[in-house]
């Protein structure tokens, strides 16, 4: 049972540290191209010495994307600190497999998520958001290759890369919170047991 | 142990860690609770008898008696089958 225990905890753990490097390194990503797409933008008006309509609306998403992928990295972070104190005090017990070593991790996995249940819904929020705007910054990305069209080859290169990269950005985005809701899910349900649970020990408390 | 706790798995810790006779501060210490709070909870332990209270070279100290044991091995049962009947979380 024990060792059941120890290498469903081993998986699930893993599973999460993935998820929040994952999102971690998206928001970092969703930050530094917010910023280097606003300031490509703004310096072809500079430039050019006039606001140009497509270039404002670029910049203006990219920015707003941006203020969406600090609050993505905010929130990551935040669950990643209080997650990666729970690995590492997983990793100096689990070399001890017995009931109340599995226990205590129980007990601190249920604490750890009933005190980041609000950051995770947050972050789901965030990481959705951002993901919608870098998904429209990618498909303004394609319209423009597709419709004015570079002139050059490393233009084209580039610019099909950028436009790929606000995909992907956006697709991470928008498609991890539903590992996320995944997690809250497994997580609410074991909470709920925990609560039924309580029942039976406060009778046995009762009882002496 | 940090984070937010229910009552009963803050008695566990507490019963769990005074396997071996502890101090008031190591306890308090130990489950992460302020002075009033560690109180309450080692009074309420104390008065259903699942805790014993001792003194030795002048030190008080707290030791998990015998009575404790049936809400000990129900709690660890219960929380591990928690764990294990439903799904497993994965990528």
């Amino acid at each position: 049972m024990e060792i059941k225990t120890l290498e469903r905890f081993n998986r699930e753990m893993s599973s999460f540290f993935a998820l929040t490097i994952i999102n971690l390194v998206g928001a970092a990503l969703a930050m530094s191209y917010g910023v280097s797409t606003g300031v490509n933008n703004l310096f072809i008006m500079i430039n050019a010495q006039r606001i140009l309509p497509l270039q404002t609306a670029l910049l203006g998403l990219a920015m707003l994307g941006f203020i969406f992928a600090i609050r993505w990295q905010i929130f990551s972070a935040r669950i990643f600190s209080g997650f990666d104190d729970l690995r590492d005090e997983f990793k100096n017990r689990s070399e001890k497999t017995n009931g109340q070593t599995m226990t205590e991790l129980i007990i601190q996995n249920l604490a750890f998520y009933r005190e980041n249940k609000p950051a995770i819904e947050k972050l789901v929020l965030g990481s959705r958001v951002t993901g919608a705007f870098f998904m429209l910054l990618g498909a303004i990305g394609v319209y423009n290759l597709l419709a004015i069209g570079p002139t050059d080859l490393v233009s084209l290169f580039v610019a099909a890369l950028g436009a790929f990269l606000c995909v992907a950005l956006g697709i991470v985005g928008i498609y991890s919170p539903s590992f996320f809701k995944k997690y809250s899910r497994i997580w609410e349900q074991r909470l709920k047991d925990s609560v039924e649970i309580e029942n039976k020990l406060n009778n046995i408390l009762e009882g002496n | 142990m940090k984070g937010k706790r229910t009552l009963y798995e803050i008695y566990w810790e507490i019963l769990t860690f005074c396997k071996n006779p502890c101090t008031f501060t190591s306890i308090i210490h130990r489950c992460s609770l302020n002075s009033k709070i560690g109180q309450e909870h080692l009074g309420f332990l104390l008065s259903k008898k699942f805790l014993r209270r001792f003194e030795e070279e002048t030190r008080v100290l707290y030791v998990t008696t015998e009575n404790a044991n049936e809400f000990l091995e129900a709690f660890k049962n219960m929380y591990l089958e928690l764990f294990n009947r439903g799904p497993e979380f994965k990528l």
